[in-house]
């Protein structure tokens, strides 16, 4: 038994039409690297500036066995001597992703500059253009952020302003989150290393990350390996049930224990390749953490965040 | 499997299943391109939570689509907003828009409320139980069963249809609970 209105209204909408709906999931996984991205590299900022402070944390951690732990150890304590010897503070690398356009990726190199509080990340598309482009910069005094973010297939610029006074993206207002009850406990690699290194972290907390990370067991020295025509000290990723495990492997530069490379498989048959360099912030290389906006771009609406 | 690799595979599922589910999402949403947008905010959902998706992404795809439209999706001050245009001459509506507003029905149903909306199209439409409709709500059967009742007495006062009764179509109030 219907009545009228029911009859009506199915009928009506049995008449609903609707448009291809092809290209859609396309459309949609744009939008949601587009949004992945902004909040990585947002939260990224936090993560580089919270794991300065995560050392005192790890008083209660572990290691594999006793010969990796003395090992490990060493080049933990080295680690943060080594610092004065840097040459510069500025970070430069360049990602590479193997085989290219894996994991749909529309890039096969992310280059990322870094100095204190500004980093600028660009994505080149498969064909060397660039892609993507967006430079962060911490501002001074409440812990807000600004950002631009160049979409060259759309030929797009959004510009995005956060802090605790703007409504829009938020940080934590009493400064950088809180480290981790449990800092071994969590997965860390490579998304703690990927973070550091879109976040702009300076050499002391790249130098803190290792010192964390080998001190709790997640990594443990392999020996040392020749790259580049250089001796490197070769660390690998420990595999554990509880954080799961992606095997992640790091080269440190023998003189500063600072990394040369770093490499990760996202997941079966990708990888991710990342090359380090430590500059000085001199003229020339701090104009690169410029992002220039080519003429004619449409200026997008800031994003809103889930 | 990757979110990047999931792609392909819900390209080939709206290749095959994307009609229908549009149409769905254009009910519930109130027009063709709000009905993308609705669609499209439900596929960036299922790519965020990939890995977690077994077998046939469908299920979890309609469940997002019917969440984010019964929870006024975007906001509630957007679809107020909506509303008040609807009522403005001038407004130049979109050529798409003219596609479900050949039923006066199907356009008054954007006058309701996301719940009471959703309700409807999922027992009328969708042909869900008052359970099963409940179910991807995630309220009880009660609670749509009341949606639906206020939804259907909101369209009789703007459609100004009699409340007549039909007994020779046996589907159209859906399957029973």
């Amino acid at each position: 038994m219907t009545t009228e209105l029911e009859r009506q209204l199915r009928a009506g909408m049995e008449r609903v039409e609707a448009r291809d709906p092809s290209g859609l999931a396309v459309r949609a996984y744009r939008r949601y690297r587009r949004r992945r991205r902004t909040i990585r590299a947002l939260a990224a900022t936090g993560t580089a500036v919270a794991v300065a402070g995560m050392a005192t944390a790890l008083a209660s951690a572990r290691a594999t066995s006793s010969q990796e732990t003395q090992a490990s150890a060493g080049v933990g304590s080295r680690v943060g001597g080594a610092l004065a010897q840097v040459s510069g503070d500025m970070l430069y690398t360049r990602t590479t992703y193997t085989p290219p356009g894996s994991t749909g990726r529309k890039w096969n190199l992310t280059i990322v500059w870094s100095y204190h509080q500004r980093i600028r990340s660009t994505e080149y598309s498969l064909a060397g253009r660039p892609y993507w482009d967006t430079g962060i910069t911490m501002v001074a005094g409440p812990w807000s952020i600004r950002a631009v973010n160049v979409d060259y297939p759309a030929r797009t610029v959004m510009r995005i302003t956060g802090g605790s006074d703007q409504g829009g993206l938020t940080v934590p207002a009493g400064g950088p989150v809180a480290p981790p009850p449990a800092y071994c406990s969590v997965y860390m690699p490579p998304a703690t290393g990927s973070n550091l290194l879109q976040g702009g972290a300076s050499p002391a907390a790249w130098a803190k990350y290792f010192k964390a990370v080998l001190a709790c067991g997640q990594f443990r020295v392999a020996g040392q390996q020749r790259l580049g025509g250089t001796d490197t000290i070769k660390l690998v990723d420990v595999p554990s049930r509880q954080r799961g495990y992606r095997p992640e492997t790091v080269w440190l530069d023998p003189s500063t224990y600072l990394p040369v490379a770093m490499e990760y498989t996202d997941h079966p048959g990708t990888q991710t390749r990342t090359i380090f360099e430590w500059l000085p912030p001199t003229k020339a290389n701090l104009a690169h953490l410029n992002v220039p906006v080519p003429a004619g771009f449409k200026q997008v609406k800031q994003q809103q965040l889930p | 499997m990757e979110p990047g690799q999931a792609v392909m595979v819900l390209e080939e599922f709206l290749a095959d299943r994307g009609q229908p589910l549009l149409r769905t999402a254009v009910m519930l949403a109130g027009s063709q391109q709000a009905g993308e947008d609705l669609l499209q905010g439900a596929l960036e959902r299922v790519y965020r939570h990939w890995r977690k998706i077994e077998g046939n992404p469908e299920a979890y795809l309609r469940r997002t689509l019917y969440h984010l439209a019964a929870d006024g999706w975007r906001s509630q001050n957007r679809w107020r907003a909506k509303l008040h245009l609807f009522g403005q001459a001038g407004i130049a509506a979109d050529a798409t828009d003219h596609i479900d507003q050949r039923d006066q029905l199907v356009r008054l149903l954007r006058q309701l409320p996301p719940r009471q909306r959703t309700a409807i199209v999922l027992r009328y439409w969708e042909e869900l139980t008052e359970a099963e409709a409940a179910d991807v709500m995630g309220c009880s059967p009660g609670t749509v069963k009341s949606a639906v009742s206020r939804g259907l007495q909101r369209l009789r006062e703007l459609s100004g249809i009699p409340d007549g009764v039909h007994n020779d179509t046996p589907h159209a109030t859906g399957r029973a609970s």
